[in-house]
């Protein structure tokens, strides 16, 4: 449920959303599409979001996606706990999508989309 | 014999072709269950999303399925929203009767059903539903009664405080689980209450339970009662140490430093102690930790050295000058120490 | 000859009665996990700060292919507080340089905690970033000694070990912390799923597609620890009569371990014996304790596909059984003990130690006499057919729970392949494994007989099979 909430929450603001429902069709999708940003879920099937984080790290093609991480973890030990691997934003779960909204904009103004 | 061997195989194959047959009916009955959910289920997902984003209105279910399944994905929305979205959905969901359908289910007869019931209150629950939930408190199945003792401390005042306590400590037995789950909902929506599940009167586990809420949401206000419950039970006082570290709340120095010294009492409560007196980081505990560096007991030693550390420049001092020329163990205990 | 009969037949009654019975109960715990599972409070508990830190200890020996993966994938779970301690047991490849290289680990000063006794540590390392990782390097040991040091290092309440090459899903920790958040004062340990890897997609490690596996011999043992596991073991976690918690997973409160004394390093099961022993210091300690089993945390480990393999693996497990059996025979049917003493211990002595025996020695006594011409046929075929379906009951019980509940498998086809194994189990792979049971035990009567020997003085050539202590030996032990 988490994916359709954002997926309609972007989508209403304008942006062309894609959908992938787990870890290893997103990786597919970033590689193959080049989307300007990746909102990825911690938890997801197959893969889990650090380990596409990482994936996505390794590739230089992909390396400089700007990535907004969800996790219902947001204490210091997560962030800092080393996999802080270039994620820009964190937000937490339960979200308001409102507040995503604004985050993705952030994000993008930061990187010049 | 050959009788009773005989009949022994028989009732063998035949248990062996019931559990076949169970397998494969269970499982196509799953497999059509789930065919037609998840055939209802990406529209309706959509349409919640949708209205998240978008606003409008929930579409009007066509069918039992449907609603069935609406009502899964409303729930799990509800889950996953915090803000003014998840205020938006659950006055939607209200609106459309779900209160009033969960209130229904409350007195349904099969058990499966008031669970179900709960849950739903459990997500959309306002203070208007108050009277429900209190009649829920009654319920047959502990399970329910749980279920509504953790959303009445979400939405209730002070005015329900002892209904949800008793049925806390009624429950703790038969599911200790569901009452943890109740007793850190008071500590997260109504910690004032919680403070009376934290006296010398409540049953052990109860209070074992509220301890440990107090002190792992930092919850300032019970540090009195936890400093209380420091001459209490070996095991509540550890867990009440714990709790005041969390805290940090310097009035418990006096306490603690007594718990750390009191060699009567147990060793996991004693080095709870001392590592309280490091986490609060008051330099007034310096004489009391450096006291029990040298301890014989080496998990209390150890946890001396560490809080020493913590403790400002003269438990910095205290540790050099152990680190250089005390005895060996010391020394590396200090040293180690010094080194994070 | 008709004595023998009934003994046998009395036997296979007995397995089909207790088996069932487990089967049962294991139905209705799975069936009360299920209404918790997906409840609101059950989520607010783990997701609240009420879950207690874990610490992961990774014994690792020669290792150098697959720790760094391993360990990343074990920093990466979905857990909020756990930390890692990876022991090297005096690795002679380059296990400690490759974690080294990879996690940027310098050493740090540490002194060795007392609790637990285990070959020197020789350095600790620690990586400069605010990863909790520690890594130990220390003298060979054996996995059990490894583990010990582990534990004495552990910073937190509750220690995992979990073996190198093992895959934990995301949600292992958090589902087997579950009853600890429940049931704080009373949980001690809980044991999760192990599965088997082969045939399943790995990718960068991690399971990405449940598969079963091609190769036959993995195919029997998926069986297997399907049989084990949800048939048996979830039974006896119901009346707190758990004797075997997998060393390839497992969460212990950390005191009680080492209140009991910690792992024990001269047996080759150690992992059961732990906890056959942390049930008789709680009860004898008088406290309230529970010791658990769920199915549902899952870790994916290898299977052995050569028969060779799998034979050596099975031989040590039952040799570490009988071990266990003999260290807590003051248990076996003392009242004192209740549900392990009276029920679980008996029966893994009856149905594991003796069972192979009374089983093997049957089908050789009814087909001597059969051929003696003293049964007839009907009366032969009856008891054969008696012996190949009694254990069916169980594996097929077992698969039908794993269907209803968890569910990795849902092809048909793979319903088809998982029937059509447990059928076959029965009629050769078990037997097989009986035969390698009693080579186990067997092993085990000789070592203290060479034992005995030895402390008469005689001067005696070791055995050639790979003795006990060797470094590789202890390592590759594995139960389910």
């Amino acid at each position: 449920m988490v994916r359709r909430l954002v997926a309609a929450r972007l989508a209403s603001d304008g942006y062309e959303v894609l959908e992938a429902a787990d870890g290893e069709q997103a990786l597919m999708l970033a590689r193959t599409e080049h989307p300007d940003l990746l909102v990825l879920d911690k938890v997801m099937p197959k893969f889990d979001g650090f380990e596409v984080v990482r994936a996505l790290r390794e590739d230089p093609r992909t390396a400089g996606m700007p990535i907004v991480m969800l996790t219902e973890r947001t204490s210091e030990e997560d962030v800092l706990g080393g996999l802080n691997l270039g994620v820009e934003e964190y937000m937490p779960k339960p979200f308001s999508p409102l507040e995503l909204s604004a985050r993705v904009r952030r994000v993008l103004a930061r990187v010049g989309t | 014999m050959t009788a009773a061997v005989a009949g022994v195989d028989a009732a063998l194959c035949l248990m062996i072709v019931v559990l076949i047959q169970v397998i494969v009916v269970v499982r196509a009955a799953a497999i059509r269950r789930k065919v037609r959910y998840n055939r209802l289920r990406p529209r309706t997902e959509a349409a919640i999303a949708d209205l998240v984003s978008g606003g409008g209105d929930i579409p009007e279910p066509r069918s039992r399925g449907e609603r069935a399944v609406l009502h899964d994905v409303a729930i799990e929305a509800l889950a996953d929203l915090q803000g003014s979205e998840r205020d938006q959905l659950v006055s939607l969901l209200r609106h459309h009767g779900y209160p009033a359908e969960a209130a229904a289910g409350l007195r349904a007869a099969r058990r499966a059903k008031r669970r179900r019931a709960a849950e739903t209150l459990a997500a959309i629950a306002t203070p208007d539903d108050i009277p429900i939930l209190t009649g829920g408190l009654g319920d047959r199945d502990e399970l329910v009664q749980a279920t509504c003792a953790r959303v009445l401390a979400e939405v209730g005042g002070p005015e329900v405080t002892d209904a949800v306590v008793a049925t806390v400590t009624r429950t703790m037995t038969r599911r200790p689980g569901a009452a943890v789950a109740v007793v850190l909902a008071i500590g997260m929506h109504n910690s004032p209450a919680l403070g009376d599940l934290l006296g010398p009167d409540v049953p052990a586990s109860v209070r074992a339970t509220a301890i440990a809420v107090a002190g792992q949401l930092r919850l300032a206000e019970h540090a009195p009662a936890l400093i209380a419950c420091l001459g209490d039970r070996d095991d509540l006082a550890t867990s009440a140490a714990y709790g005041l570290g969390r805290i940090g709340d310097a009035r418990a120095v006096p306490e603690l430093a007594r718990l750390a010294m009191a060699t009567e009492r147990a060793l996991p409560a004693r080095v709870a102690a001392v590592k309280a007196l490091g986490a609060i980081g008051d330099p007034a505990a310096v004489d009391v930790v450096r006291q029990q560096l040298p301890a014989a007991e080496w998990p209390v030693a150890a946890a001396a050295a560490a809080a020493l550390a913590r403790l400002g420049e003269a438990g910095l001092a205290v540790l050099r000058n152990t680190a250089t020329s005390g005895r060996p163990e010391l020394a590396e205990l200090a040293g180690a120490a010094l080194g994070q | 000859m008709i004595f023998y009969a009934w003994a046998f037949f009395a036997f296979f009654v007995a397995f089909v009665a207790l088996y069932s019975a487990l089967l049962l109960l294991s139905a209705a715990e799975l069936r009360r996990y299920a209404a918790r599972e997906s409840s609101s409070a059950t989520r607010l508990m783990l997701r609240s700060p009420l879950a207690p830190p874990i610490t992961l200890i990774v014994p690792a020996y020669n290792e150098e292919a697959g720790i760094a993966d391993s360990v990343r994938s074990l920093l990466a779970l979905d857990y909020p507080q756990l930390e890692v301690i990876v022991v090297n047991d005096g690795s002679t490849d380059g296990t400690l340089q490759t974690i080294t290289e990879v996690f940027g680990l310098h050493r740090v000063r540490r002194p060795t905690p007392p609790y637990l006794p285990h070959e020197p540590v020789r350095a600790v390392y620690a990586p400069r970033s605010q990863l909790r990782l520690l890594v130990l390097d220390k003298d060979n040991g054996g996995k059990a000694d490894a583990l010990n040091a582990g534990i004495n290092f552990a910073d937190y309440p509750l220690v995992c070990s979990v073996d190198a090459d093992s895959i934990l899903e995301q949600d292992a920790l958090t589902k087997t912390a579950l009853p600890f958040i429940e049931d704080p004062a009373a949980t001690i340990a809980v044991g999760g799923m192990v599965r088997v890897a082969n045939g399943c997609t790995i990718e960068r490690g991690r399971v990405i597609d449940a598969n079963l596996p091609h190769s036959r011999l993995a195919m029997f043992q998926v069986i297997d620890y399907l049989r084990a596991l949800f048939g048996t073991r979830t039974g006896w976690s119901a009346i707190n009569g758990l004797l075997i918690i997998s060393g390839a997973f497992g969460v212990f409160r950390r005191d009680a371990v080492i209140a009991a004394g910690g792992y024990r390093t001269d047996t080759v099961g150690e992992d059961m014996e732990l906890v056959t022993r942390l049930h008789r210091t709680c009860r004898d300690s008088g406290r309230r304790y529970r010791i658990r089993y769920v199915v549902h945390p899952v870790c994916w480990t290898e299977a052995p596909e050569k028969v060779r393999d799998l034979r050596r693996q099975r031989r040590r497990w039952h040799r570490g059984c009988a071990e266990s059996l003999a260290y807590h025979w003051r248990m076996m049917l003392n009242p004192r003990y209740r549900a392990v003493g009276l029920l679980a211990l008996p029966a893994m002595l009856v149905f594991e130690v003796l069972g192979p025996v009374i089983e093997l020695s049957g089908y050789v006594v009814t087909a001597i006499a059969f051929a003696l011409g003293v049964i007839s046929i009907d009366f032969f075929l009856l008891l054969l057919a008696l012996a190949i379906l009694y254990g069916l009951i169980l594996t097929l019980g077992a698969a039908a729970l794993e269907d209803a509940t968890a569910n990795r498998y849902p092809a048909w086809s793979d319903l088809r392949r998982i029937l059509l194994y447990a059928v076959a189990e029965s009629l050769g792979y078990r037997q097989l494994l009986h035969i390698w049971r009693i080579e186990g035990f067997w092993q085990l009567i000789r070592k203290r007989e060479w034992g005995a020997m030895e402390r008469k003085g005689l001067s005696r050539t070791p055995p050639v099979a790979p003795a006990p202590n060797t470094p590789a030996a202890r390592h590759t032990l594995r139960h389910p």
